[in-house]
C-alpha cells in the first residue's frame, strides 16, 4: 500500500475538508490571540486613572505628561474620565470608571451625601485618607483645605465655590472647568480610591506606589 | 508470476509506516510545544502581534498537516492493515477468472481505497466482482485468465494462468 501524498490526493483533501481547514486557521488565531492578549493586557497596577466630575477638561496634556513621567516606573496607561455633575448617567459612569479610578474629583454635595449615612465608616474605608505622612511625601507645602470626617481628611479641596483666593493659590481650574452657567456653584474635592493597588505604603492592600508618585506630580502641576 | 497484495511481509512494512507516521505527528507536536514555550517566555507587548501571527501560521500548518496525515494516511493504512490481518487469518476463496473489465474509478471499501475488477469464472462462467487495493501496481490484461485468491471479494494473491 502506497501512502505517499500525490497532487490529486492533496487537491481532493483541500476540496473535501476545506471547511475544516478554515476552522483550523480561525481556531489557531483564537488560541494564540486570547492567551497572549490576556498576558499582555494592562493590569490595574500599571494604570493611573482619574475620574472627574466637572464641566469639561481645560488641559488635555495631563494624560500624556503624566504617562511620560511615570512610564519608567511601570505605568503603561493613564486614563481621564470626565463627566458633568449634572449628567443623568453619572452614577452608572461612576460605577463603571470611578470605582476603579485612583483619583476621584467629586463635588462637596456628593461627599456630604456619601458620608452622611450611618454606614459612613464603610464608605471611609473605600478611600485613602490624606495622612500627615502622605502629605509630607507628596506636597512641598500643605496649604490645602480638606473634607474631613471624624477629623480624618478624606478629600483635598481642588475648588472652592466661595473663595476666589483659594482657587488662585491652587489653580486646578487650569485642568478642569468647575463652573457652568445655570447651575449653583459647588466646591470640589480630590479623593484617593483605596480600591486600586497603587497607594503603597498608605494603603495596606496596595502593591505599587504609582498613584503616590502621580499625586505628587498632579499637585505640583497645579499650584 | 504470483503477485501477493497481502502478506506477512507487507503487514510488517505497513506497521513500520504506521509507526513512522505517529513519530512524525508526535515529533512535530513536541516541536510546536517548544515554540509555544518560547512564545510564552519571549513575547511582550511590542512583539505580541508577531508572535500571534507566527503562532497562528505554524499552528494552522500543523493542524492541516496532522489532519491530512490522520485522515488520508494513517486511517486508510490502519484499516488496510486490519483487513489484511483478517484476510490472512481466514479461509480464502480461490477461483480462475477471465478478466472482462477493469473499473476506472476508485471506491472506498472498509476504510481503504480499492479498484474494481470484473470477470467470469472459467468453469461455471459465473460473473465475479473483485476489488484490489487502489495503489497496487498490477498489470492486468483484459481477456487473460488469472487465479485469484480473495477474502470478502478483495484480492489477496493472484497469478496469471497460461
Amino acid at each position: 500500500m502506497k501512502i505517499a501524498p500525490n497532487k490529486k490526493d492533496l487537491g481532493d483533501f483541500f476540496v473535501t475538508w476545506g471547511w475544516l481547514l478554515l476552522l483550523f486557521i480561525g481556531l489557531s488565531y483564537v488560541v494564540w490571540y486570547w492567551p497572549i492578549s490576556t498576558l499582555d493586557s494592562i493590569k490595574d497596577y500599571e494604570q493611573i486613572n482619574f475620574f472627574f466630575e466637572s464641566y469639561g477638561l481645560n488641559d488635555n496634556t495631563l494624560q500624556s505628561d503624566l504617562l511620560a513621567d511615570l512610564q519608567g516606573k511601570g505605568v503603561a496607561e493613564v486614563n481621564l474620565y470626565d463627566y458633568a455633575p449634572t449628567d443623568a448617567s453619572l452614577t452608572s459612569y461612576y460605577d463603571k470608571f470611578g470605582a476603579a479610578s485612583d483619583f476621584l474629583v467629586l463635588t462637596g454635595n456628593d461627599l456630604d451625601a456619601m458620608f452622611a449615612s450611618s454606614a459612613s465608616t464603610s464608605v471611609a474605608s473605600e478611600f485613602v485618607p490624606f495622612s500627615s505622612a502622605l502629605r509630607t511625601a507628596t506636597m512641598p507645602t500643605d496649604d490645602y483645605e480638606y473634607f474631613q470626617v471624624s477629623a480624618v481628611s478624606y478629600g483635598l479641596k481642588v475648588y472652592d465655590a466661595a473663595e476666589v483666593s483659594y482657587n488662585a493659590a491652587h489653580p486646578f481650574d487650569k485642568l478642569l472647568d468647575f463652573t457652568s452657567s445655570g447651575t449653583a456653584g459647588d466646591s470640589y474635592y480630590l479623593l484617593l480610591n483605596a480600591q486600586t493597588p497603587n497607594f503603597k505604603p498608605y494603603d495596606a492592600d496596595a502593591i505599587t506606589s504609582n498613584a503616590v508618585e502621580a499625586l505628587r506630580y498632579f499637585l505640583a502641576e497645579y499650584r | 508470476m504470483e503477485i501477493s497484495l497481502m502478506s506477512l511481509g507487507e503487514i510488517k512494512a505497513l506497521k513500520k509506516k504506521r509507526t513512522a507516521l505517529w513519530v512524525f505527528l508526535i515529533g512535530t507536536l513536541l516541536a510546536l510545544a517548544v515554540f509555544v514555550l518560547l512564545a510564552y517566555l519571549f513575547q511582550n507587548r511590542p512583539t505580541q502581534t508577531i508572535w500571534i501571527a507566527f503562532g497562528t501560521v505554524l499552528t494552522s500548518i500543523w493542524l492541516i498537516v496532522a489532519a491530512y496525515v490522520i485522515l488520508k494516511m494513517l486511517s486508510p493504512l490502519s484499516h488496510y492493515l486490519k483487513f489484511s490481518k483478517t484476510a490472512l487469518s481466514r479461509k480464502r476463496q480461490i477461483n480462475a477468472v477471465r478478466v472482462d473489465s477493469l473499473g476506472s474509478g476508485i471506491e472506498t471499501y472498509d476504510g481503504f481505497k480499492t479498484r474494481l475488477l470484473e470477470g467470469k469464472e472459467i468453469d461455471e462462467l459465473t460473473l465475479m466482482h473483485y476489488r484490489y487495493e487502489a495503489s497496487a501496481d498490477l498489470d492486468l490484461k483484459i481477456g487473460h485468465v488469472y487465479e485469484i485468491e480473495a477474502f470478502d471479494g478483495v484480492i489477496v494473491r493472484m497469478r496469471e494462468k497460461a
